[in-house]
């Protein structure tokens, strides 16, 4: 029996209506620019895109939706001991000048916390550098808009 | 809820015919007098928007859904809603919640809302609560200080004074703020009832500039409210308005408000919130401890609660249409079970509380005339909520192309709020400030070349038909007039608008078009006509109001939707 007949048959008797929540599809990267990406990294780290290993040890936190494109908090942590982490980079796929921020923690915790500033709708990158010369990538992705309540 | 309380509440609502209409309105007293349940009762509305006096309001035909999330509430209308709900056709709880047979139950039932109504609702019921030892704590969802010619007038004041009345314990915010941030302060200093907020924060330091939570001891438990501001109030009006602040969602700052409130000895959380059906439903999957949330801003109305994994959720309806009353049955450690009562409030079969009517008529007396002096007279329904378009906005396309016949196309922004007008009945100014009351009302002419109207159709469609609901900024589809287009909501982002035409021509993308917007941020992403003096839209229309002396509009919707049946509501009797 569908829903909707169940309901039409025991609808007076059904106690509280529980529609699950669907869980909200993984939606493809938004703003992703590889090419114009891929200059930045090459000029930045020598390296590109493919040379960059995906990983959960870092933690991007990026607002979906930002406030204004000009002022977008960004914070990157990495699920590293205090030494093994050599550099922190930021990167937007969309910006005429991909590279935003690079941070160098030397003994400190590998956490950084800063303001960006984002052309328009991006994907933003987080590259880590380890002491072993890995690269290690997490990415996100901001949505800058023209607005209006609706 | 047990079973027997239900059959009463959907045979004195919705489980009857016609006939058990005619019973209801010889006996209305039948849909307030409730027994009493649980340990707590939250008495709750969303989204009043400042309608002073009892008024109609149609409920949207069409919301249209990313597929993903087809048939979640907030995404249900016209008969798809009475189904999901088990609620008959023409009963009171229809005229709530679906935009079938609308004129004729408006007709039948009467306008809706009204403040001193509520305040007589609200009074009864917290009495009634009380009478029996328990204890209610009255919670407004907000959006209720803006919108309407007594908030224009007195600047939110009134509402704010009307809010006191009533006896408004805790609030949220989101339009509150298009007062500007010293007005807003300013009335927030007036409130007896406490403004709750864990994301209003100062925008350089992110210190919160409101309290979070508050804790209420009712009967044997107590009950942690955590307010919830709209985070988008930035995106979606004029940044000056604001200066200073900021709103963004922060799930890490509303965990640490949820396990404060619990670590305080809080037996329950309830999170009053401004943040839309869908946000709330994503959020409730993602923060952990939030036993019910009462979800405002995209003015849904959800007779049953909905269960989003340990998170029940309650929608308060809107424009005065209905108080929530929600009882809990509490333990240590969370809610047992729940009823939720939707009271509709059906300003013809409600007694009026006398003070707020009283100083309702002494904010409005001196401008009787001004706001009540007919304009012109609908000769058909004129509606604003729909996804898409709508009457109403289709009346303010044409008044915009009849000043200024030099304008190609012209946007209207998706608020949700605003009123209907029913075939027949007069346009008055206080309607056009119901539809278009903003505190920023200026109508912008400005050029725009082709391409950027087609950029700024899908970025407006992408906030709307993202599946996911972190990057859905909780609008409708700004309507257009004067162009049309192919909508497929379906396709990936950059791809959902399609033939594009002005005027009757496909869109030439390096061509410039003059546009006019009001009520919203585009007119930035223009250039300014030259030698244009920006005016108020209301003024506009009710320019072009007086010379018509009466209008008619037959809906005649300019966008296509691929994969979804549109639907075009009944205008004329």
């Amino acid at each position: 029996m569908n829903r909707r007949a169940f309901l039409r048959t025991t609808g007076v008797a059904l106690g509280a209506l529980a529609l699950s929540g669907v869980p909200a599809l993984a939606q493809g990267l938004e703003g992703e620019d590889l090419a114009n990406l891929e200059k930045a990294l090459k000029e930045v780290l020598g390296k590109s895109f493919k040379d960059l290993t995906p990983s959960n040890l870092i933690k991007l936190t990026m607002p979906a939706i930002a406030e204004s494109g000009a002022n977008v908090p960004a914070e990157v942590e990495v699920n590293l001991p205090p030494g093994q982490v050599k550099a922190i980079h930021l990167f937007a796929d969309k910006n005429p000048t991909p590279y935003l921020v690079g941070f160098m923690p030397m003994k400190a915790l590998p956490y950084y916390a800063t303001r960006v500033r984002l052309a328009e709708t991006s994907a933003i990158r987080a590259v880590v550098e380890t002491a072993d010369g890995k690269l290690l990538l997490a990415s996100a992705s901001t949505r800058v808009t023209v607005g209006g309540c609706g | 809820m047990n079973r027997r309380e239900l059959l009463f509440l959907l045979s004195a609502l919705a489980g009857l015919g016609p006939k058990g209409l005619a019973r209801v309105l010889e006996d209305p007293s039948r849909l307030y007098s409730l027994p009493p349940y649980g340990d707590a009762t939250l008495l709750y509305f969303s989204d009043l928007h400042g309608q002073a006096f009892p008024h109609y309001f149609m409920e949207p035909p069409n919301l249209i859904a990313p597929k993903p999330l087809m048939g979640r509430p907030g995404y249900l209308t016209g008969d798809s809603i009475l189904r999901a709900y088990g609620v008959e056709r023409k009963t009171p709880l229809a005229y709530l919640l679906s935009y079938l047979d609308f004129v004729e139950l408006a007709k039948a039932l009467g306008p809706i809302g009204g403040m001193a109504h509520l305040t007589a609702l609200i009074r009864q019921q917290k009495a009634q609560v009380e009478a029996e030892g328990g204890k209610a704590l009255v919670l407004d969802g907000g959006d209720t200080w803006t919108n309407s010619g007594l908030s224009l007038l007195t600047q939110g004041e009134a509402l704010v004074d009307w809010q006191n009345l009533t006896g408004v314990d805790h609030m949220v915010s989101h339009w509150e703020w298009t007062l500007g941030r010293e007005r807003a302060e300013e009335l927030f200093g007036k409130l007896k009832g406490e403004h709750l907020s864990y994301n209003v924060v100062d925008e350089l330091f992110g210190d919160p500039l409101y309290p979070a939570y508050r804790i209420h001891r009712m009967g044997r438990y107590a009950v942690a409210i955590v307010g919830a501001t709209y985070p988008y109030v930035k995106v979606s009006h004029p940044e000056e308005l604001t200066q200073g602040l900021s709103f963004a969602l922060d799930e890490r700052r509303l965990q640490e408000a949820v396990d404060q409130a619990r670590a305080e000895g809080a037996d329950a959380v309830v999170l009053l919130s401004h943040n839309g059906l869908q946000l709330d439903a994503a959020l409730a999957e993602r923060v952990r401890g939030i036993d019910l949330i009462l979800s405002g801003h995209t003015h849904d109305l959800t007779p049953l609660p909905w269960r989003v994994g340990k998170t029940w959720i309650v929608a308060g309806s809107a424009a005065g249409k209905a108080l929530m009353r929600v009882d809990l049955k509490l333990f240590k450690g969370g809610i047992a079970n729940l009823r939720v009562r939707v009271l509709p409030v059906l300003a013809n079969h409600l007694p009026k509380a006398q003070d707020v009517e009283a100083y309702v008529e002494s904010k409005v007396a001196p401008h009787r005339q001004h706001l009540l002096e007919p304009l012109a007279v609908s000769e058909s329904l004129l509606y604003k909520r729909d996804t898409l378009y709508s009457t109403w906005d289709e009346l303010v396309g044409r008044a915009v192309k009849a000043l200024y016949p030099e304008v190609d196309l012209v946007f209207s922004p998706a608020v949700r709020w605003g009123t209907t007008i029913l075939p027949g009945q007069a346009i008055t100014r206080d309607h056009l400030y119901a539809y278009l009351g903003f505190t920023y009302p200026e109508l912008y002419l400005f050029w725009l070349r082709g391409e950027q109207i087609r950029s700024t159709l899908e970025d407006i469609a992408s906030n709307v038909f993202t599946p996911d609901p972190f990057y859905q900024q909780g609008g409708d589809v700004s309507r257009t007039y004067g162009i049309r287009y192919v909508l497929n909501p379906d396709a990936p982002t950059g791809q959902r608008i399609r033939e594009v035409e002005v005027g009757g021509k496909p869109l030439d993308p390096n061509r410039r078009y003059l546009a006019a917007a009001y009520g919203g941020r585009l007119q930035r992403v223009g250039e300014a006509k030259a030698g244009y003096e920006p005016r108020p839209i209301y003024q506009v229309v009710e320019e072009y109001l007086k010379g018509m002396g009466k209008v008619a509009v037959q809906p005649n919707p300019n966008v296509q939707v691929v994969g979804r049946n549109y639907r075009i509501p009944e205008v004329r009797v």
